[in-house]
């Protein structure tokens, strides 16, 4: 099987919840800042806790925050 | 560049310091005739094992040089500075990751110092390969964080 594109909403869902910073999202799921970069440039796939963690924090499933993208090409 | 990977080349350097400086100081000493070159075993014993204390002393003061100096600098930015040693589950993997390619350059830096004997090479070129290899690792482990930092996991 090939390696899963994940991908996330992390940057929006921060936008939506009063402009939550990178630094005050780390603060609540405990990683560093640098760590959440990561997540949202699609560097660093979380473990299946920090993304229950992620989802807690903006009050989402894990699904609406995570995502596979499909390539579009497979798609057809 | 991240703290992280001030940090990684500021190790990366402080080994190419050290190790350089170091045999500088044994190569002279060993020309001028200052150690018993009688027993290769028990001179190559004694360069190491002065060495092992001296890297570490060294490597400490470095990176408390090196954390003061981080601090100062994010103070003098505005940034806040409670998070520089912080690790978290992505150090903790990228940690993994570098140890593992370290441990394979190792591997490989001990077979060749191994072929060495075993083509009958001399003795001093056995323990050489040996502190290369170590060199070569520890440089090799602290690019691939500082690849695996900027690329990512």
């Amino acid at each position: 099987m090939k390696k899963l594109l994940i991908n996330n909403n992390v940057r929006k869902l921060r936008f939506l919840n009063d402009e939550m910073t990178q630094k005050d999202l780390s603060l609540k799921v405990d990683v560093s800042r640098q760590t959440i970069v990561a997540i949202e440039k699609g560097q660093y796939s979380p473990t299946l806790e920090l993304c229950f963690k992620i989802a807690i924090v903006f009050n989402k499933t894990i699904d609406e925050v995570f995502y596979v993208e499909t390539p579009e090409k497979e798609e057809k | 560049m991240s703290y992280q990977e001030s940090k990684s080349l500021t190790n990366i350097l402080s080994v190419i310091i050290i190790t350089g400086i170091y045999s500088l100081i044994v190569y002279q000493r060993y020309s001028v005739g200052s150690f018993d070159t009688t027993n290769v075993f028990k001179f190559w014993a004694i360069v190491i094992l002065i060495f092992i204390p001296i890297s570490i002393v060294s490597k400490i003061i470095i990176m408390i040089l090196f954390s003061i100096g981080t601090a100062v600098v994010q103070t003098a930015q505005g940034e806040e500075t409670d998070d520089l040693d912080f690790v978290d589950e992505r150090d903790k993997l990228i940690e993994l990751k570098a140890t593992k390619i370290s441990l394979i350059i190792f591997s490989l830096g001990f077979i060749a110092a191994l072929a060495t004997q075993a083509f009958s090479m001399n003795n001093h070129i056995f323990f050489i390969t040996l502190i290369i290899a170590g060199v070569i690792t520890e440089i090799a482990s602290e690019l691939a964080t500082i690849i695996y930092y900027r690329k990512g996991v």
